[in-house]
């Protein structure tokens, strides 16, 4: 009875299964992150509409978000590392509990995400930063 | 330029480590014939990454986030069983290796083991490279020096490479008694890695919410963004500011093993092993069967 391969071989199908799902999800993505890009630059219009756009500065020092409170509703993140090797990840946080993130972005890179916030204390978090946690805050209605 | 090859540097160790002690570990044990199949694998799965990452830049998406934390932790906990499974396998193994049965010992690994340890090397590269491929394809798009980013983080990749490689041909070298005391060692502390960057990507998956404070502060000693702090997190898994639970996973996993695998190697070629320590000696397993 060889039994080690019965789970070891459940294994890879799982994880086929879920890198399929992983590739339709990210073609399924296309349109929530392209349309953000196109509305971002007009904040005010329609708050509840057209996410508006929070710009993450990662530097050795700090990843500094601006505007740092914004009010609920749909908010992308353009996520900039000018030159930071120390910290290549920013992180929007809750507590403990990470909301979305950008990974790998070395000097020069960027990256995106979009979400829906709710009022809150937030936090912009930079693994590696000197100072690793800048607070965000969520204001409610408009 | 730099920041670039310690990714590509981490990124990549998390996959070679696991494919060079894959393919020794087959090697030695008599199947030589499946180290091709480890290979194919790996083509394989960078082929499938390639196309994901290109795939997704054509249709400027992003790779999803979340979805990708979740393959890369459930990939985890898979390769942390099939690990376990080699560790426990190879010091049934070495009470065995008394002298002689180089050849024996793959009669023992059957069929079935041998391919899912080609899966394995597989899941490995995969595993890391979604994400790998994706930042590849990124750095040679940078906004400022966009060759030396990308060749940084290709620089890093094939230094990854060259390590795995080196870790297949030095455990095909030394003697099969060495290999099998270092190997399993060696794989402890990959299975430990592999136990903590699953809890840290299953926390960035939104599945592992306690112990998320910081454990213990080693920045001062592995100044985040350097070589030195990709070959920790390459190889021992730990990031440089560990989450108490990812510590605790570590250690977990790492004191009871580690003494698993140190107490019966403590042998001398004289005195005869510890009588009947484990009287469970599987015969489906044993590669003797005098």
């Amino acid at each position: 009875m060889p039994h080690p391969i019965r789970p070891a071989l459940l294994g890879p199908v799982t994880v086929l299964a879920m890198a399929a799902s992983l590739v339709v999800a990210g073609c399924s993505g296309t349109p929530a992150t392209a349309t953000p890009s196109a509305a971002g630059s007009s904040p005010a219009a329609s708050p509840s509409a057209a996410p508006r756009t929070v710009r993450i500065t990662m530097t050795d020092a700090a990843c500094v978000p601006e505007p740092a409170t914004i009010s609920a509703g749909p908010v992308t993140f353009d996520v900039v590392n000018v030159d930071s090797s120390r910290s290549t990840e920013a992180e929007l946080v809750q507590g403990d509990r990470i909301l979305a993130e950008k990974e790998h972005l070395t000097p020069g890179l960027s990256g995106t995400f979009t979400l829906e916030l709710t009022p809150g204390a937030y936090d912009i978090y930079c693994p590696g930063a000197q100072t690793e946690r800048t607070p965000f805050t969520v204001t409610a209605g408009t | 330029m730099l920041a670039t090859f310690v990714i590509g540097l981490r990124e990549g160790l998390e996959a070679a480590l696991i494919v060079g002690i894959v393919a020794a570990f087959l090697r030695r044990e008599g199947r030589p014939d499946t180290i091709r199949l480890v290979w194919l694998g790996v083509g394989l799965a960078v082929a499938i990454c390639a196309a994901v990452a290109i795939g997704l830049q054509l249709l400027s998406a992003s790779l999803p986030q979340v979805e990708q934390e979740m393959l890369e932790t459930v990939i985890s906990v898979v390769a942390v069983g099939m690990v376990t499974y080699m560790i426990v396998w190879m010091r049934r193994h070495a009470r065995g290796l008394k002298g002689h049965l180089e050849g024996a010992a793959g009669a023992a690994l059957v069929g079935g083991t041998a391919w899912a340890l080609v899966a394995m090397a597989f899941l490995a590269v995969l595993r890391e490279g979604f994400e790998t491929a994706v930042f590849l394809l990124a750095a040679f798009q940078a906004s400022t020096s966009a060759l030396a980013a990308g060749f940084g983080a290709l620089a890093g990749i094939a230094l990854a490479v060259g390590v795995g490689y080196g870790i297949y041909r030095g455990g095909v070298r030394i003697n099969l008694a060495r290999f099998f005391g270092l190997t399993g060692l060696v794989l402890v502390f990959v299975a430990s890695g592999l136990v903590a960057s699953g809890l840290h990507t299953g926390h960035e998956a939104g599945w592992v919410q306690i112990g998320q404070a910081t454990a213990l502060d080693l920045s001062w000693l592995i100044q985040p963004g350097t070589p030195l702090a990709a070959l920790i997190t390459g190889i021992l898994g730990l990031q440089p500011k560990p989450a108490v639970i990812e510590l605790i996973g570590w250690l977990a996993y790492f004191i009871p093993m580690s003494l698993f695998v140190m107490w019966p190697q403590r042998r001398s070629p004289r005195a005869p092993s510890p009588v009947a320590l484990d009287p469970a000696v599987d015969p489906a397993v044993s590669p003797t069967s005098r």
